[in-house]
């Protein structure tokens, strides 16, 4: 168990549905849907939030602080406030950061906001600035890899070609579940096998969308969560592990940080078995292949068992374990709302208001991740009880 | 000898790299805003935000009042002529501001400008450098085929 110098609550979700075109709003805008959303979930007088943490992708819309910007109509005006950008991450973050702030005692109620309109700027402005200038710039691509899938393929062969595609499949069926995805799309595994080549083993229906939305959730003080309508979902931990920013392409396939952040996270709060004790898992998946390699790395099956998992239907809304019932990031991926979107998402389902994508069980403990940047991880765990219970 | 006493170093022998970012973007500015723009272009008229709660009037236009979160949903006239409230003279020309933005011959006038009718002042600009504050000023409107539903559809304004 960390030292938590007070408990922190989730009392208020709230989230655009998230399209691949939002032309009817500007970036202001749409960050004020998720903000009325939040304020409708909870209940909360925008005048009784104290500070609001604001996140999205460095440059990808090619404004300098939207932050400051964004006070028009983020409800920020006259209050404490900051931006948090740490790549794919920048959702997660703005959620640790939220925890802090509350949990320190320095604020009695943060309201924490990731957005991105990726229809605006051009994904890979953003990226490729992340590359040294003198040895990497000129020669990277963008966000489109498929070395986890050929190492996937060399180490397990065909069946692994037939889960990655499956588990594109199932996020597919959750997404139709879930009104807010941006990708609703009927597909078979046939149809994902014959979608066109990116980056073998990497096909297109492997990978994520480009979205536009935004999420705000607000994180309260357990005095406050109380008076707050809302079931309150109760912070217990989160783990941040990274490696480096430049890539170290030796080592690539030696980046275990999703493991690493796992066994921390396991040791500090007596996890022996997360499939048995956690819920429901919500795992950032910017691509198929990621998310096959990725399950096995945090819920420490070391044989690969997950390919027969995934074809045993294991991980669907009413399987053994499920993960991500939204559908995953494959199904919508407004960058710098993503991970936090994932971490709504694990407490809606704490909740167990969350719509027809609901698990059919009660949850007591949820993981969700963000990912970014060259192997960065950040891993939230949320509970229905008190981590001090 | 310190290094720091010899710099700026020969590039021979200290390497750098001269780049240029360039970040392409497309801007929405959403329904309810793109009336105002599309009025500027069509029928050279100034729009302004009513927040229904305050009676704020925001020139720029926006879809909610900053101070009590209402959605705003009604466009007013404001304008077109206003006083001046604020200026600064620019008196030099600048080379890369000249490449990607208009630019009128210096000297000219910087202006915080507030329309009649708005209750925020509108950042524009004024030729020459004999403008004061309290001068009531009116938009020189850009030619018709000239306007593109942008702040450059007035070129300037300038004294009534
Ligand atoms: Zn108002």
């Amino acid at each position: 168990m960390t030292k938590r110098m007070r408990n922190v609550a989730i009392s208020g979700i709230g989230q655009t549905r998230h399209r691949g075109h939002r032309e009817d709003v500007n970036m202001v805008e749409l960050v004020s849907e998720a903000v009325e959303a939040v304020l409708e979930d909870s209940k909360m007088d925008l005048k009784d939030i104290d500070c609001i943490v604001h996140g999205n992708m460095e440059l990808f819309e090619g404004v300098h602080q939207p932050d400051m910007w964004h006070v028009l109509g983020d409800g920020a005006y006259g209050k404490a406030g900051f931006r948090i950008t740490t790549g794919g991450t920048t959702g997660a973050t703005i959620v640790c950061s939220a925890d802090h702030l509350v949990a320190s005692g320095m604020y009695d109620s943060v309201l924490a906001i990731g957005w991105e309109k990726q229809e605006e700027g051009m994904t890979t402005t953003g990226i490729t600035n992340m590359a040294d200038p003198l040895w990497e710039r000129e020669i990277q691509t963008g966000a489109i890899t498929g070395t986890h899938g050929v190492m996937m393929m060399n180490k397990f062969g065909e069946p692994a070609n037939q889960a990655a595609a499956e588990f594109r499949v199932l996020m597919a069926d959750n997404a139709r579940k879930n009104y807010k995805a941006h990708l609703r799309i009927e597909i078979t595994r046939k149809d994902v096998l014959a979608s066109r080549v990116l980056a073998w083993p990497l096909r297109l229906l492997h990978m994520c969308p480009e979205s536009n939305g935004a999420c705000a959730i607000l994180f309260v003080s357990e005095k406050l969560a109380k008076k707050l309508p809302q079931k309150p979902v109760w912070m217990h931990d989160h783990v941040t592990v990274h490696r480096q920013e430049t890539f170290d392409l030796v080592n690539m396939g030696d980046l275990d940080t999703h493991g690493e952040a796992a066994r921390v996270l396991y040791a500090r709060n007596g996890i022996l078995d997360p499939m048995k004790q956690v819920g429901v898992f919500e795992m950032y998946d910017p691509q198929s292949w990621w998310a096959l390699d990725w399950l096995g790395k945090f819920l420490m099956l070391e044989n690969g068992e997950q390919i027969e998992m995934i074809l045993n239907g294991d991980f669907a809304i009413d399987g053994k374990f499920p993960v991500n019932p939204s559908g995953g990031v494959v199904s919508s991926n407004p960058i710098g709302a993503t991970a936090i979107i994932r971490v709504a998402e694990a407490a809606l389902q704490i909740r167990g208001n969350a719509g027809e994508h609901q698990v059919p069980k009660d949850v007591n403990l949820a993981m969700s991740t963000g990912f970014g940047g060259t192997f960065w991880t950040v891993l939230h765990l949320l509970g229905a009880e008190k981590p001090d219970k | 000898m310190y290094t720091t006493d010899k710099l700026p170093l020969d590039q021979k022998d200290c390497f750098g790299k001269f780049g240029l970012m360039s970040i392409p973007y497309r801007y929405f500015a959403g329904l309810f805003l793109s009336e105002a723009m599309i009025a500027l272009r069509d029928d050279k008229k100034i729009l302004g935000a009513k927040c229904e709660k305050c009676d704020k009037v925001y020139v720029p236009p926006r879809s909610r009042c900053e101070k009590d979160f209402s959605k705003i949903t009604e466009l007013v006239e404001v304008g077109p002529e206003g006083t001046v409230e604020e200026i600064t003279v620019v008196n030099y020309e600048e080379e890369y501001f000249k490449k990607f933005c208009s630019m009128l011959d210096p000297p000219y006038t910087m202006a915080l400008i507030k329309l009649d009718g708005a209750s925020t002042k509108l950042l524009h600009r004024i030729p020459g450098d004999k403008i004061k504050r309290g001068d009531r000023v009116k938009p020189k409107w850009a030619a018709d085929d000239k306007r593109e539903a942008m702040i450059t559809d007035i070129e300037y304004f300038e004294k009534v």
